[in-house]
């Protein structure tokens, strides 16, 4: 190889005193969090009320991890494991009622893995006229 | 005529029982069956006489009393000729290793998965299964389920009918590892291995410094992902298939839903084809410049790898931007995408791509001129362009030598038929043709975002699929950043497929590897490998110790090497034979020991 050396000695310190300068790319975390981008995937949250039952986002899970359970009259409840969730959103889209919402919640580690297991009660106030 | 209705018309005029049974699916698909008593002649003459000279893959299919095998072969004008055939499960069929050398790792599959009986397949090590797999239990086959496997002991079985071999005798001889100077060495890399980022393991027999021989043994990311694949639907089935690898998701999702529109006949809207274009040229920058810094790294210019990596989290920003995250888009979705570009996020991403276009030209620069990483990298793993063509690389790995296999060029597919590009050759056959091959892309990535960006069609995104998709079958070619992906989908008129088969670009490629290490030194091997941008996820558990002395062979199983640990410690003064293997209080009770 007869190339002329590479001869552009400033670049580096260009970089060395640009990055001086700069703040720290990184983000104290967890004193500060980054914002999470407009769509991001995170936890799931269900709201009982916008249920229907047709259990359509229990078919399309890919990982199987959606459980929905029929608690009284047209009263729902859903049992998400996290531990298992892959967070495509996939049940969101079948969703015909917007029953299912993606978070951008992602702090979502546990020690102990019964408690990734999430249950979405149906809410109290219209599950008691039924029982009376 | 074209020159698929060219390549039809030759193959009924050479047959008779081929006359109108030549099935054009489209332009560059073409469909063949023939008895399993024909098909050497038909495989001969397509490879000989009509120019097919590339074996993409072959899929093996359980059709009830028999096995059916579809040799995917490949001309270089993008040209596919698929050609079916069938013969009873208890019955052996010929290798075809005489004509394709890189058919010998799709023939172990084929053994392994469905139990294939192949007559004059060269012995060696298995694939992709582990060496402690039960005998006769074959994955793909329709009546094997996973029920049989124990989960907490590996991939070991357990129950009165399975019986264990360790390692397949039929495979076991290594008659291509030449070990023949008493003083070679044979030295493991891998398993696991600070030079390799996921797990597979080279074998390499040296003298002095040189590689004299060298085995590789992959399957260590087998996940059974195919099998999966035909337990769920195909609305489950573009999440399951886009975690094959994190690195290129997009394009394993991309491949797989492609194939699927095929079957049904869907039309995609422009401007979802157009999004698709972008995110797949996003990731193909985002893959470059990871295997940039990944390559700095092997030959230590660990500055480059900063570099390239802090652009790299530039793209990263701008992919969760468009998609949501960084890594499994989650984009795709049967008839079109789940999520629109908006003006805002264009602009951003415009931004963006016009400084990683600046930087880049600055890592072309360096890669020109760099007297130490032009001497590192070049003659360093060498493939010529002959040894291409006949192990069947794909990707840079082949554009690096002159072979300009590309199948954005060659099959186009979402937009790439209406975006201007180069397809990046180079012919210094080596390491250092393969960085100015990728460099080269990632300017032309740039070029293409911003044409596609600029020309972004209205329109919806997306069109409704049924979710029973009619029988049916289809190839989807996709042009990953490593090579050429290939997914196959057969439907059966239900909303599981009956059978996805998927040859990720790295398995083509681990072939070429063998041969560029030849008579190389045993310090090349890092750079070597990282070279073909591995990706062992996408591809696919033993320990094997070869004593020199004796040449005698020994697999070590899960079992053995806990005895061997248990034993070793033991020498040391710590018991741990009372352990449970699996969990549990590991110290209950045993404390005072180390205290």
């Amino acid at each position: 190889m007869s190339k002329k050396p590479f001869v552009h000695p400033g670049k580096m310190i260009e970089f060395v005193l640009q990055s001086l300068f700069k703040k720290p790319a990184t983000v104290n975390y967890p004193f500060e969090k980054m914002k999470m981008p407009e769509h991001f995937r995170g936890k799931l949250n269900f709201i009982s009320e916008k249920c229907i039952g047709c259990m359509l986002c229990v078919k399309d899970c890919p990982a199987r991890a959606i459980q929905i359970k029929k608690v009284g009259d047209k009263k729902f409840e859903a049992e998400i494991d996290l531990g298992k969730c892959v967070y495509c959103g996939q049940c969101v889209d079948s969703c015909p009622r917007k029953a299912l919402e993606i978070t951008p919640e992602f702090e979502l580690a546990q020690i102990d893995r019964n408690k990734l297991k999430i249950v979405f009660h149906a809410p109290e106030s219209t599950a008691e006229p039924k029982a009376q | 005529m074209n020159d698929t209705e060219n390549i039809k018309a030759k193959l009924e005029a050479k047959f008779d029982f081929l006359k109108d049974a030549v099935k054009l699916q489209r332009d560059r698909r073409l469909w063949i069956e023939v008895p399993y008593a024909k098909f050497a002649e038909v495989f001969d003459f397509a490879v000989k006489q009509l120019g097919f000279s590339f074996l993409c893959t072959i899929t093996g299919l359980d059709a009830g009393a028999d096995l059916e095998y579809i040799y995917h072969l490949a001309q270089g004008a993008g040209q596919m000729l698929n050609i079916k055939t069938k013969a009873p499960k208890d019955q052996a069929i010929k290798t075809i290793t005489a004509y394709f050398p890189s058919g010998i790792i799709y023939e172990r599959e084929l053994v392994d998965l469905l139990g294939t009986k192949m007559e004059g397949l060269p012995a060696g090590i298995r694939y992709p299964l582990p060496d402690d797999w039960p005998d006769n239990q074959y994955p793909l086959r329709k009546d094997w389920n996973a029920d049989v496997l124990d989960r907490n002991v590996g991939s070991k079985m357990e129950g009165e009918n399975i019986n264990i071999t360790v390692g397949p005798t039929h495979l076991k001889e290594p008659s291509d590892f030449s070990i023949t100077h008493k003083n070679d060495v044979t030295i493991p890399i891998g398993p696991q291995h600070p030079a390799l980022k996921e797990p597979e393991s080279f074998s390499v027999a040296l003298r002095g410094e040189k590689i004299v021989g060298i085995q590789l043994r992959l399957g260590y990311n087998h996940r059974g992902i195919e099998k999966g694949a035909e337990q769920r639907s195909y609305i489950q089935d573009v999440y399951l298939l886009e975690r094959i690898c994190g690195i290129c998701s997009h394009a394993h999702s991309t491949a797989y839903v492609q194939a699927v529109e095929e079957i049904a006949g869907l039309k995609v809207p422009k401007r979802a084809e157009y999004i698709r274009t972008v995110i797949g040229e996003l990731e193909r920058v985002h893959s470059h410049l990871l295997w940039l810094g990944v390559a700095g790294h092997e030959i230590g210019f660990d500055t480059l790898l900063m570099y390239s990596w802090r652009d790299r989290e530039s793209v990263m920003d701008i992919l969760a931007l468009i998609t949501g995250n960084r890594v499994n888009y989650g984009m795709n979705l049967i008839g079109g995408v789940r999520r629109d570009i908006t003006p805002e996020e264009i602009d951003q991403t415009l931004k963006v791509i016009d400084k990683l276009e600046e930087q880049t030209k600055y890592y072309i620069q360096l890669a020109l001129e760099e007297v130490t990483l032009i001497q590192r990298l070049s003659g360093v793993g060498t493939l010529t362009t002959e040894d291409v063509l006949r192990l069947g690389a794909v990707g840079p790995t082949a554009r690096a030598s002159s072979v300009p296999r590309d199948i954005r060029k060659d099959d186009p597919y979402a937009a790439y038929g209406e975006i201007p590009f180069k397809v990046i050759t180079d012919d210094h056959n080596d390491v250092y043709g393969r960085t100015i091959v990728r460099m080269g892309e990632l300017m032309e990535a740039y070029g293409m975002v911003r044409y596609a960006l600029k020309n972004l069609p209205d329109g919806p995104i997306s069109v409704r699929a049924p979710r029973k998709i009619p029988a049916g079958e289809a190839v989807s070619r996709y042009e990953a950043p490593r090579g050429e992906d290939i997914h196959y989908v057969k439907s059966n008129g239900t909303e599981n497929p009956e059978r996805v088969k998927v040859r990720a670009p790295t398995l083509a490629n681990t072939q070429a590897v063998s041969k560029m290490l030849e008579d190389r030194y045993l310090a090349d091997l890092p750079i070597v490998v990282a070279a073909i941008d591995p990706c062992f996820s996408c591809t696919d558990r033993a320990i094997e110790i070869i004593n020199l002395d004796n040449s005698e062979e020994k697999i070590m199983t899960w079992k053995n090497l806990r005895d061997y640990s248990v034993d070793w410690y033991k020498k040391q003064g710590v018991d741990f034979s009372k352990m449970s293997s699996r969990g549990g209080s590991a110290f209950g009770g045993k404390r005072s020991k180390f205290g």
